[in-house]
């Protein structure tokens, strides 16, 4: 499996809080299924506003360190904002794994104006928008057609395996498993912030998810789209 | 500086992400420039001006806005202390011409502005607490005083006095782009509000809009319990749930409930998959129909997968080269890595570098 969204880098966000901690997680994601990693942690303007450069020295090092246990790849889960496509274009905030997806996430609690704009601007850049966990924001829990409308500006979704188990609460766990159901999920990233945390259950998300929706379309979610990625491949 | 700065003590917390979203908001007040000189004032005191203003302040600096927060409240200023600054000298000494603590009669701008903590963050204190604010607020030299700061700053934000005791705030709205209302729930009046509004309508001031400060959190409430960021591993979390299940009965009927819930909710979704095979078998009945139809109403029809990107040529390589940009960036990003090229966040990045050097030796 493919990981296109973690917090696994030390200290540079609110992700692993040293790197021992980092290095409890590869392990613990390696036995969980993954082969490669999109290391994503956050990008906030003025807050955790590692660059990409600097990002690609610290994973090249400690890939280093990890020898060939598992691959990691740069990335980052950027905070929407109005001005995103520049700071992607200036090559500030990296895209996931040098390709043309870029992974944000929007408010948890409030609606975002500009969320159309944001999208039709990035795909009028080339980029292909991939909006992180749609089921844990708040106006999609009100109303899921705002999740369909994303998809219909032409984002992709991304949802947690947490989610499927509850970790978010139930609303979340409710859109989650309605847009599996309905096929509107492109890729599953577990958001790993901790050691011990989901990396230790996805077995039990997989074996649920499953049940659901069948074997294949797990394996389209976790395996073949985000491989798109690290191909470099359109999505369609 | 005080807790109460959250935007900057704890950037991924929802109340930092709440002021994030009113920053863009003043960011997108006008098509033009937006906001470029802010005040915040509210009906009476204690209803959350200056942390909201003190939070915004910082979350714009964030944004590589040069900032600077004036306390126009010299009758009860506190932004000095929640900023660690010097409280004098500060307004009242630039606007009265008096120096206190030199005894001088000259007094520069300089002088009263103080850097704070946060990069691209300054502010001016009030300054000595003055007999007779609301004249000084009065002086034309107020007017000169926001135009110099509008030169030297992206933004301006003015803490102002509460709008219904005196009038020193609404003395101050007349001069600035836009006047943000900072409300707390079930403790303003709506006719209070009113009066306040009118007060600054009246003098030629620009009323942006209203922050409804102080709201009850129902966290409790199955379902709506706040979840953010996993700042505890989901191991934690079990554990503190086992602990919650000594607690009370109470909670553990809470549980069940929520049980009943879930099961009640997974069947719906499987009658509506079922509708739509039904459909397809002419068997139908009414109620599935509108479901299939509400159903189709709402959906998009495009799958994610059917999502339509033939206006771009499949031959485009999807490799990031930073394409149509000639920045620093790019010119750094084909050399060859170096741990010395590191531009910004250094100190926190050659730590873990060092770090993972030492467990390379050890291993």
């Amino acid at each position: 499996m493919i990981d296109i969204h973690s917090h696994l880098l030390p200290t540079i966000d609110d992700g692993a809080r040293s790197l021992q901690e980092t290095i409890d997680m590869v392990k613990e994601a390696k036995s969980a299924g993954f082969t490669d990693i999109v290391t994503t942690s956050h990008y906030i303007d003025g807050q955790f506003d590692v660059n990409k450069n600097d990002r690609k020295i610290l994973i090249s090092k400690l890939q280093e360190l990890l020898d060939d246990e598992i691959k990691l790849h740069n990335g980052a889960e950027a905070y929407v904002t109005p001005e995103l496509v520049s700071l992607y274009q200036k090559g500030i905030i990296p895209t996931l794994a040098d390709s043309r997806y870029v992974l944000f996430e929007l408010p948890m609690n409030s609606d975002v104006l500009y969320l159309d704009r944001v999208i039709s601007e990035l795909i009028n850049y080339d980029y292909i928008p991939i909006i992180a966990h749609p089921e844990r924001y708040k106006i999609v829990q009100k109303d899921i057609n705002k999740a369909y409308n994303m998809i219909e500006k032409g984002a992709l979704l991304q949802c947690n395996f947490s989610s499927f188990i509850g970790h978010y609460g139930h609303e979340a766990q409710k859109v989650a498993v309605k847009l599996l159901k309905k096929d509107k999920i492109a890729f599953l990233g577990s958001d790993a912030h901790r050691s011990e945390g989901v990396y230790t259950r996805i077995e039990e998300v997989l074996t649920k998810l499953e049940k659901t929706v069948g074997y294949e379309k797990i394996e389209e979610i976790t395996v073949s789209n985000p491989q798109k990625i690290l191909d470099k491949e359109y999505f369609d | 500086m005080k807790k109460e700065i959250i935007t900057s003590t704890d950037p991924k917390s929802p109340v930092s992400e709440v002021f994030r979203t009113l920053r863009t908001n003043l960011q997108y007040l006008n098509k033009k420039n937006g906001a470029q000189t802010i005040l915040l004032t509210s009906t009476l005191q204690g209803e959350g001006k200056s942390f909201v203003a003190a939070n915004l302040a910082v979350t714009f600096a964030q944004a590589r806005k040069k900032t600077i927060i004036v306390d126009t409240d010299m009758r009860k200023p506190r932004q000095h202390k929640l900023f660690n600054s010097d409280m004098y000298p500060g307004l009242s000494n630039y606007l009265a011409g008096i120096n206190i603590s030199r005894g001088s009669h000259k007094i520069n701008l300089k002088e009263c502005i103080y850097k704070t903590k946060i990069t691209n963050l300054y502010i001016l204190p009030a300054g000595n607490i003055p007999p007779n604010p609301s004249e000084l607020l009065q002086s034309e030299k107020l007017g000169q005083l926001v135009k110099i700061l509008k030169n030297e700053y992206d933004v301006v934000i003015f803490d102002g006095a509460p709008c219904l005791l005196v009038t020193d705030a609404s003395l101050v709205s007349r001069l600035v782009d836009a006047t943000v209302l900072v409300i707390s729930q079930g403790k303003t009046k709506a006719d209070d509000l009113r009066e306040v509004k009118n007060r600054i309508r009246r003098v030629g001031g620009r009323v942006a809009g209203v922050v409804l400060n102080r709201i009850k959190i129902s966290g409790k409430r199955y379902g709506e319990k706040y979840y953010y960021y996993s700042s505890d591993s989901l191991k934690d979390k079990t554990r503190r749930k086992n602990e919650a299940e000594e607690d009370t009965d109470n909670k553990v009927e809470r549980k069940r409930k929520s049980k009943l819930e879930y099961k009640g909710f997974t069947p719906k979704f499987d009658e509506m998959d079922n509708g739509e095979i039904k459909n397809n078998n002419s068997k139908n009945s009414k109620e599935d129909k509108f479901i299939n139809e509400e159903n189709k109403k709402r959906e998009p029809n495009k799958r994610y997968k059917e999502y339509n990107r033939a206006e771009y040529k499949k031959n485009n390589s999807l490799e990031d080269n930073n394409r149509n940009v000639n920045n620093k960036y790019t010119e750094s990003n084909s050399e060859q890595l170096n741990a010395n090229d590191i531009a910004s966040g250094s100190d926190k990045i050659k730590k873990i570098l060092d770090d993972i050097e030492k467990m390379k030796e050890e291993k």
